[in-house]
């Protein structure tokens, strides 16, 4: 899974410096450039949102503020690392921003009917009778109850497991956008997967 | 087992291929051994194949154009979250502001009225002095002004007592005595009433009620109710602080009621005198208006220039059902005090119109009648102190 040797990282380099080229284009005052930079990303960060938050409302929120807040400091955008991993810093710390703001923690609170929805998740309460025989019913259960495991890590546990598995990031640019050092983000990354690995053992 | 533990450490970094090749070995001689390790490693495998090959979630169709449209509306984002936090401090303040300031302005009127009835109980306190005034340099306190004011009926009780108080000032007078001829004083009052109105125990001083009410019909035969608010209420302090004389003060107020009496002076003048009387007469109508059955204070003047005056009185007086309670020596110090049913005091008044000038003073006349303080007023009737000049 390294994506040290990956094959398509000369595409990416390929990526990185056309999200430079989009990038000075917008300087100069295209702003049909950041479009192109939005519809490149747009996916990619929404459902990295998605999985952070859990709630598609709630990712396109987060998704949009984290274009909005690229648009005004794009400006500023000094290429010490490169876009995609700015643009992920931006994201994740949009959503734990989210996450950790008074008002989504109430409204989580009061909306949340069902006690295997928040973070005290535990995958071994659900019978495997649940899963009905069709396979794409199962699989889309086993989703969502992945959904709701990865939901229930702790939040730097759940950002880097969803980082290296979801997004397949290195462990390099986890640190970097998570701002961890790298050891950090290798025992955070086998800590989730521990955790993900124990709760989701009658699911997988 | 401690093996194990240093293994399972190293599974997820070497399932990532992030272990150096020490630890590559180390893991892979022991997985070869021991069979829950490689199934644990097999686990974190499938886990992490799993999560990897989750679906994409794609952001909506229309991303970029809800993106656009909230640029263009750059705080909306902020202001969600902002406004919980900001909304509740301002609007408190400027609810705040809004209370106090509706508060003194709705404070405003009551403070004013309870001025205006804190200041008015002094001025018919002072009464008495006004009256002595009056009496000395023939000066009358008009009672036009105070009159205006409509203060609520007292109950029935303590009108009865007031009448009571009353009646009993008029009883031990003997009948009227003559005047002198060229002006007849007729201080026809009921003087204790009117010095102990001034003298409530209340802390505030509001004996003599201010706002005493006459209410005099037009037509001579109409019957005049005088209606004058209790003075021991408005002198309490709750009622004059809390501005509600109204509410308050009428009940208690009706023992001290009944001292009050009517002082007219009585100048017969000839037609321009009688013509003066008529206006006032008429004006005075407007103002007096109440059911009190009380003793009110009133003071007529009267230029009284014949002799025959003080008698022709004593029989207006006693045609509109009344009676002249002084004694003859009275007349005299032209003087005359009389008691009148109420109904028949705006005919009495109407005829000593016709007579000459009558004003209705205010007098609180206990100082200067003190012969009637024993008498108990009947209910439903006037008494008068009439002063010919």
């Amino acid at each position: 899974m390294s994506n040290d040797n990956d094959p398509d990282i000369i595409n990416e380099t390929q990526g990185t410096e056309a999200d430079e080229a989009l990038i000075d284009a917008f300087r100069s005052g295209q702003e049909s450039a950041f479009d192109s930079l939005t519809l490149k990303y747009k996916d990619r960060v929404f459902n990295m949102c998605y999985r952070m938050m859990g709630d598609y409302d709630e990712a396109n929120d987060c998704a949009q503020e984290t274009f909005i807040k690229v648009y005004r400091a794009v400006g500023g955008f000094r290429g010490e690392s490169s876009f995609s991993t700015w643009l992920y810093r931006i994201a994740v710390n949009t959503c734990k921003s989210r996450l950790t703001s008074l008002k989504y923690l109430f409204f989580k609170r009061m909306l949340s009917t069902n006690p295997t929805d928040g973070d005290n998740f535990t995958p071994g309460d659900i019978p495997d009778e649940r899963f009905s025989p069709e396979h794409h019913l199962q699989k889309r259960q086993q989703d969502e109850a992945i959904q709701r495991a990865i939901r229930s890590l702790p939040l730097q546990q759940r950002t880097v497991v969803i980082l290296r598995d979801i997004e397949g990031l290195s462990y390099d640019e986890i640190a970097s956008i998570t701002g961890l050092k790298s050891g950090t983000v290798k025992s955070k990354i086998a800590r989730g997967r521990q955790t993900l690995r124990e709760r989701l053992r009658a699911v997988i | 087992m401690k093996q194990c533990h240093t293994v399972r450490r190293l599974i997820s970094a070497y399932i990532d291929g992030s272990v150096d090749d020490a630890s590559r070995q180390q893991v892979e001689g022991h997985l070869s051994q021991c069979s829950d390790c490689a199934r644990q490693l097999q686990q974190m495998r499938d886990l992490s194949h799993r999560l990897s090959a989750m679906p994409q979630v794609k952001a909506p169709a229309d991303f970029l154009d809800g993106l656009r449209q909230r640029m263009e509306q750059p705080q909306r984002h902020d202001m969600p979250l902002k406004m919980p936090l900001k909304m509740p401090l301002g609007l408190a303040a400027l609810a705040m502001l809004v209370l106090i300031a509706l508060s003194v302005l709705h404070r405003e009127p009551q403070m004013q009225r309870i001025i205006e009835d804190v200041k008015q109980p002094p001025r018919s306190g002072s009464r008495p002095e006004s009256k002595q005034e009056s009496k000395a340099n023939g000066v009358k306190e008009i009672l036009h002004d105070t009159l205006a004011k409509t203060r609520p009926q007292p109950p029935a009780t303590a009108k009865k007592k007031a009448a009571k108080e009353h009646s009993a000032d008029m009883v031990a007078n003997a009948p009227a005595s003559k005047p002198r001829p060229p002006s007849v004083s007729i201080s026809g009052a009921l003087p204790e009433a009117a010095h102990k109105v001034p003298a409530p125990p209340a802390a505030v001083p509001a004996p003599v009620p201010p706002t005493t009410t006459i209410t005099a019909p037009a037509a001579p035969a109409a019957s005049a109710q005088l209606e004058i608010p209790a003075p021991a209420a408005r002198s309490k302090g709750q009622g004059v602080a809390a501005g509600m004389f109204n509410a308050t003060s009428e009940p208690a107020d009706e023992v001290r009621r009944p001292q009050q009496r009517i002082t007219l002076t009585v100048s017969v003048d000839g037609e321009k005198a009688r013509e003066s009387g008529d206006l006032k007469d008429s004006g005075s109508l407007k103002q007096e208006r109440s059911t009190l059955r009380q003793v009110p204070q009133k003071t007529e003047k009267k230029a009284a220039a014949q002799p025959d005056v003080f008698d022709q009185v004593a029989t207006l007086i006693s045609e509109r059902g009344g009676k002249v309670v002084s004694d003859k020596d009275t007349r005299q110090h032209q003087y005359m005090e009389a008691e009148i049913p109420t109904e028949g005091y705006a005919a009495l008044l109407s005829e000593l119109r016709r007579l000459g000038s009558v004003e209705e003073l205010t007098t609180s006349a206990r100082q200067d009648m003190p012969p009637q303080k024993d008498r108990q007023q009947q209910p439903n009737t006037m008494l008068l102190y009439i002063k010919f000049q």
